[in-house]
C-alpha cells in the first residue's frame, strides 16, 4: 500500500533521515526512537510536509509527489506539536479540519459528533482549545486524524500528555481501526505499540537500526539482559560502569540490569523476560 | 518589575508604542495643516483680543440681570447658586489676553485621532494580564506567593504608569509636531488668548491647559486600562469584547450626540470620551444641577472617572486576590445554550472558515469597521469650496465642443469684438461732459465689464490654441472644459486624502499579517499542509478574501469621498476624450472619455489596495508570526508614505504606489 524506497533527508551534511526503505501494509506500525533519531522527518516526508533528498514514497505503486491532493486525502495526521486554535472550540476545530479534507457538510457534522463521543470530548465541545489540557488536546487532534475516515494514519507522539485511562482507550481504538487501515505511529513511549504493533521500527540517528514483530525484537536481543545484586555502595560502583544500567530494590539488596553483548564480570544471565523496552534501549539508546 | 518587562516594556510593546507614537504625530500633521483656516489669525485675531475684556464684563452684566430675575425662585434655588458659582468663577480672571500663534493649540484641542490610538495602547498592555488565563497558569500564579494581591496591585500600578507616560508622550510629541509645523506658541499666555478658548473659566495659560488636559487624558485611560482588566480577567477575550464594545459604543454616541446645552449633558460629561477629548470644558461654560447644587461640569467628569477607575481596580484586587476558579453564572448559562445552537448550526465552507479566522478570532473585522468609519467620516468631514465661478462657467458653455480652427476663429472674433467695443465706449466717453457724472459712471462700469471679458476671452483664446495645438499633434479631438473639480478630485494632495490612505494601510496591515503567519504561530501549517485542501485550494480562500476585504475597504472610502465631493462639485462633460483635462496631457495613448478615465482611475485604486494586500500576505508567508509580519509590513510598507510625506524622498516611487490606495 505505502512503500518507500531508500528515503533520505539531509540538511547540509547532516542526514536526519538516511537510506529508509520499508513497505507499510494494514496495521499499526510503531516506530521507535529517541528525540532526534528521525521519527517526525519521515513522517514530515510521507505527508509531503518537507521536501526529500532522496528516494521515493510511493502509495498503490504512485510517487506521492504525483497524487498530490488525492494522496492527502487517504491521509489523516496528528503532528508532534500541538498546534491548534486556541480561540476555536473542539467542535469548530474539527469542523475546519472537515472542510480542510473536502468532506460533505453533513458528513463532517455527523462525524465531528461521532468522534468528539469516541475520544470523550462531547461534553466540552464548546470549549475553546485555549482552555484545553494537554492530553484533551490531543484527543480533538487524533479526532482530527480520525475525520473522513483516512487510509493511512499518521500519529507522531498520540499519547503525549493523556493519563493511563486515557492512553488505553486510545491505544484500544487505533488497534479497533487498524484492521482496514495502516496506522504509524512514532513514540517513545514503548507500551504505546507493544501490545498492538504488527511491526515496530526502531530508528537511531535517522537510521533503521532493527525492524520485525515485537516477539522478533523480542528474540533478537534474547541473552543479553544480565544482572548484579549487591550492597548499595556496590550496585553504585557498578553503576559507574554501566551509567544506563536499570538500578531496582530487591528485599534487602539492590539489582542492577543491563543489557550487553558479552556477560560482564560479577553479573549473571538476567531471568526477567526480554521486552521492548529492552529493545528499545538497546538499539534506540545504544545501551550495551 | 517583571511583570512591567513582561507587559508594558516588553520589547514588542515599546517597538509598538513608538511606533504609534510617530504615526500619531504623522496624523497630527495633518490636522495641522497649514491650508485648513482652523482659527482666527491676524486682524480678526486683534479683534477678538481687543473685544474680550467687554465679553468678560458682559458676563458679569448678565449675571446681574438673571440674579434679579432669579431672585424670585428664592436664595437657595439652583438658578441662584448658579449664577454666584458663574460670577465667583469668571473673578478670578485677569482680563489679560495676548496675541500669538494659536493655530497648534486648536490643531490640538480638536484632534481624536491619538486618542483612539492611546486607549488601543493600554487595551494591549491590560490584554496581556490576561494571558495566564488564556494558558492556562492561573493556578501555578495564583499558588506563587505574589500571585494574588501584590501582583493585582502591581498590575495596576503598571496600568496607571503606562496611562501617564502615554498621555504625557502624545501631548508631547503632537504640540512638538504642531510647533514645529506653525511655530512657536508661547505657553505662557493665558488660554482666553485663543478664540476658541473664550468662554474658558479657569485662570490658567495654555501650559496650564495642556497639563489639565493630559492628566485626564491618562486617568481615563487608566481607567479603560483596568476596565479592560477586569473583564479579561473574569470573561474570555470575546465576551469581554462584546462587552466593552457595548459599554464604549454607547459612551461614544453619548458623547457625539449629546450637545452641551441638553438637559441629558451629564451623560455628556461624565463619560469616558469627553475625558479624552476634554476641550469641550475648556472651551465651554456650563454647571451641573447636583441635587440643587451646581457643579462644574470637568469637576464632574472627574469625580466619575476617579470614580469607576477606584471601583475597577478595588473589583480587580478583591477577584483577582481569590480563587482561580472565578466565573459568572449568567455567563455558563449563556455558553451552555450557545453550545446547544453551535451543535445544531450547518458546517462553514472553507472559505467562511478562513474569513472567521481573519474576521473574527483575529478581530480583522473591529480594525475594518474602525478604520471605514475613521476614514469615511473623515472623508464625509471634509468641505469642498462651492466652485461658483459663473462667468468662467458661462465661458465654458459658450465654447462647448471639440477645439478646432473654426473654434479659435470664433473666439478671436470674440476677442476683436470686445476690443472695438471697449474702443467705441472709450471714444464715447472722451466726448461725454465731464459733468455728466452719471454718464461717466454709467460708461466707465461698460468699459470694466467689457475689459474683465475681453481678459477671460483672451484667457480661452490661449487655451484654446494650446489644445488646438495638441489635437494637431496626438489627433485627439479634445475639448475646452474647466480642469479644477477633476484637478480637485483626481490630484489635489489634501490631508485627508493622505491620513485616510494611512488608515486603510494600517487596517491592511493589522488585518492580513496574520493571514499566513498565524498558521505557523498555531503550528497549524503542517496540520493543514497534509489535507487535502490545505494547500492550493486553502491560499487560494485566503486570497480571495484579501481581495473582498481590501477591495470592500478601498471602494467604501473611495466612493464615500466621490459621493461627497460631487454633493458640492459638479462633474461635467463625462463624455469628452479624458486629455480635454490639460494635466492629461501626457498619456495621449489612453483613449478614453473622463467617465472611462475616472472607472479606470477608481478601479485601479480600489486593485492597488489589493496589491498592497497581496504584498502583506506574501510578508505574513515568511514570518514566523503574526506580530513579525506586522513589524516588517510596516516597514516596508507605512515607512516610506510617511517619509514621503514628511518630504523625504527615500523610496518615493515605492510610497507613490503605495499612496494609490486612495489617491
Amino acid at each position: 500500500m505505502l512503500e518507500i524506497k531508500n528515503l533520505t533527508k539531509k540538511y547540509g551534511d547532516f542526514a536526519a533521515l538516511s537510506d529508509f526503505s520499508y513497505s507499510f501494509g494494514n496495521g499499526v506500525y510503531g516506530l521507535l526512537g529517541a528525540n532526534g533519531a528521525g521519527k517526525s522527518t519521515f513522517l514530515n516526508l510521507i505527508t509531503d510536509n518537507i521536501k526529500r533528498t532522496e528516494g521515493e514514497v510511493l502509495y498503490n505503486g504512485t510517487d506521492i509527489l504525483k497524487l498530490g491532493g488525492k494522496y492527502r486525502r487517504k491521509v489523516g495526521y496528528t503532528p508532534q506539536l500541538q498546534g491548534m486554535y486556541e480561540d476555536f472550540s473542539a467542535r469548530q476545530f474539527l469542523r475546519y479540519i472537515g472542510a480542510l479534507k473536502g468532506m460533505k457538510h453533513k458528513e463532517c457534522k455527523k462525524q465531528t459528533e461521532e468522534f468528539l463521543e469516541i475520544v470523550g470530548l462531547k461534553k466540552v465541545a464548546g470549549k475553546k482549545l485555549g482552555e484545553f489540557s494537554g492530553g484533551m488536546r490531543q484527543r480533538v487532534l487524533l479526532a482530527a486524524a480520525m475525520l473522513d475516515n483516512p487510509e493511512i494514519m499518521i500519529l507522531d507522539e498520540p499519547t503525549a500528555g493523556l493519563d493511563p485511562e486515557e492512553r488505553i482507550r486510545l491505544r484500544n481504538y487505533i488497534s479497533e481501526i487498524s484492521r482496514n487501515r495502516t496506522v504509524l505511529l512514532a513514540t517513545h513511549v514503548v507500551s504505546d505499540i507493544e501490545s498492538i504493533a504488527e511491526s515496530v521500527i526502531v530508528l537511531s540517528h535517522g537510521k533503521i537500526k532493527i525492524s520485525g514483530s515485537p516477539s522478533e525484537l523480542n528474540n533478537s536481543i534474547r541473552g543479553k539482559a544480565f544482572f548484579f545484586e549487591g550492597s548499595y555502595e556496590e550496585v553504585m560502583e557498578k553503576k559507574k560502569q554501566f551509567p544506563k544500567g536499570e538500578i531496582s530494590l530487591s528485599g534487602d539488596s539492590y539489582k542492577i540490569r543491563v543489557l550487553c553483548d558479552v556477560e560482564p564480570d560479577e553479573f549473571r544471565p538476567s531471568d526477567q523476560p526480554i521486552n521492548l523496552e529492552d529493545v528499545y534501549l538497546y538499539y534506540a539508546e545504544g545501551r550495551r | 518589575m517583571k511583570e512591567l518587562l513582561r507587559t508594558a516594556l516588553s520589547k514588542k510593546m515599546l517597538l509598538l508604542t513608538l511606533l504609534m507614537v510617530f504615526i500619531n504625530c504623522v496624523f497630527f500633521s495633518y490636522e495641522c495643516d497649514t491650508e485648513k483656516q482652523i482659527t482666527l489669525t491676524g486682524d480678526e485675531l486683534n479683534t477678538y483680543l481687543v473685544s474680550y475684556p467687554d465679553y468678560l464684563q458682559s458676563v458679569f452684566d448678565n449675571a446681574e440681570n438673571m440674579g434679579t430675575i432669579s431672585l424670585l425662585q428664592g436664595k437657595d434655588s439652583f438658578a441662584v447658586k448658579n449664577i454666584d458659582k458663574t460670577v465667583a468663577d469668571y473673578s478670578k480672571l485677569s482680563g489679560k489676553v495676548q496675541f500669538g500663534e494659536n493655530r497648534a493649540i486648536v490643531a490640538f484641542s480638536n484632534y481624536m485621532t491619538g486618542d483612539f490610538m492611546m486607549i488601543a495602547i493600554i487595551i494591549l498592555i491590560a490584554i496581556r494580564f490576561s494571558e495566564e488565563r488564556r494558558k492556562g497558569v492561573t493556578g501555578i500564579v495564583k499558588t506563587t506567593i505574589k500571585g494574588r494581591k501584590v501582583l493585582a496591585l502591581q498590575r495596576i500600578a503598571i496600568i496607571a504608569g503606562s496611562a501617564v507616560v502615554i498621555a504625557f508622550l502624545f501631548t508631547v510629541t503632537e504640540i512638538l509636531t504642531g510647533t514645529v509645523m506653525l511655530g512657536d506658541m508661547e505657553l505662557s499666555r493665558s488660554i482666553q488668548s485663543v478664540p476658541e478658548f473664550k468662554m474658558c473659566s479657569l485662570p490658567i495659560n495654555i501650559y496650564g491647559y495642556l497639563t489639565i488636559s493630559t492628566v485626564m487624558k491618562a486617568m481615563t485611560v487608566m481607567t479603560i486600562g483596568v476596565f479592560i482588566y477586569l473583564f479579561t480577567y473574569i470573561l474570555s477575550i470575546t465576551p469581554a469584547s462584546l462587552i466593552a464594545v457595548v459599554i464604549f459604543g454607547v459612551e461614544y454616541i453619548l458623547h457625539a450626540f449629546i450637545i452641551s446645552t441638553d438637559r441629558f449633558n451629564f451623560f455628556k460629561f461624565a463619560n469616558i470620551f469627553t475625558g479624552l477629548k476634554n476641550d469641550v470644558f475648556f472651551k465651554n461654560y456650563c454647571n451641573l444641577n447636583i441635587f440643587g447644587m451646581p457643579l462644574g461640569f470637568m469637576e464632574a467628569c472627574i469625580i466619575i472617572i476617579a470614580f469607576l477607575t477606584v471601583l475597577c481596580s478595588v473589583l480587580c484586587v478583591t477577584l483577582t486576590s481569590g480563587n482561580a476558579g472565578f466565573s459568572i453564572k449568567g455567563f455558563a448559562l449563556l455558553s451552555g445554550f450557545k453550545e446547544k445552537v453551535a451543535a445544531k448550526l450547518p458546517t462553514l465552507p472553507l472559505f467562511l472558515w478562513e474569513a472567521k479566522k481573519i474576521l473574527i478570532n483575529q478581530k480583522g473585522i473591529v480594525i475594518v469597521i474602525a478604520a471605514a468609519f475613521l476614514a469615511i467620516s473623515s472623508v464625509t468631514q471634509y468641505s469642498y469650496y462651492s466652485y461658483t465661478d459663473y462667468s468662467r462657467t458661462k465661458m465654458y458653455q459658450k465654447y462647448k465642443g471639440p477645439v478646432n480652427e473654426k473654434m479659435i476663429e470664433r473666439i478671436e472674433k470674440d476677442v476683436a469684438s470686445l476690443e472695438l467695443g471697449i474702443a467705441n465706449l472709450e471714444e464715447l466717453l472722451a466726448k461725454t461732459d465731464p459733468e455728466n457724472e452719471e454718464e461717466l459712471d454709467r460708461l466707465g462700469q461698460q468699459i470694466g465689464n467689457l475689459t474683465s471679458q475681453l481678459t477671460l476671452t483672451n484667457e480661452f483664446l490661449e487655451l484654446g490654441k494650446d489644445r488646438f495645438d495638441y489635437y494637431k499633434k496626438t489627433g485627439i479631438p479634445v475639448h475646452l472644459i474647466d480642469n479644477k473639480p477633476y484637478k480637485l478630485l483626481l490630484i489635489s494632495d489634501t490631508a485627508t486624502i493622505n491620513k485616510n490612505s494611512l488608515y486603510i494601510l494600517i487596517a491592511l496591515i493589522i488585518c492580513f499579517s496574520g493571514v499566513i503567519a498565524h498558521e505557523r504561530q498555531c503550528n497549524m501549517y503542517d496540520i493543514q499542509r497534509s489535507q487535502r485542501r490545505g494547500r492550493k485550494i486553502l491560499i487560494l480562500s485566503k486570497l480571495i478574501l484579501v481581495f473582498i476585504i481590501s477591495v470592500l475597504l478601498s471602494a467604501s472610502v473611495n466612493i464615500a469621498h466621490l459621493i461627497n465631493f460631487t454633493d458640492t462639485v459638479e462633474l461635467t462633460n463625462l463624455d469628452v476624450p479624458c486629455q480635454s483635462l490639460t494635466f492629461l496631457d501626457g498619456i495621449p495613448w489612453l483613449k478614453v472619455n473622463i467617465l472611462e478615465y475616472l472607472i479606470i482611475t477608481y478601479t485601479l485604486r480600489i486593485l492597488a489596495a489589493f496589491a498592497v494586500g497581496l504584498l502583506i500576505t506574501l510578508i505574513s508567508r515568511f514570518s514566523k508570526s503574526s506580530s513579525m509580519a506586522m513589524g516588517v509590513s510596516a516597514g516596508v510598507i507605512l515607512i516610506p508614505t510617511i517619509l514621503k510625506g514628511a518630504g523625504v524622498t527615500f523610496m518615493i516611487s515605492f510610497a507613490d504606489f503605495v499612496s494609490l490606495v486612495l489617491k
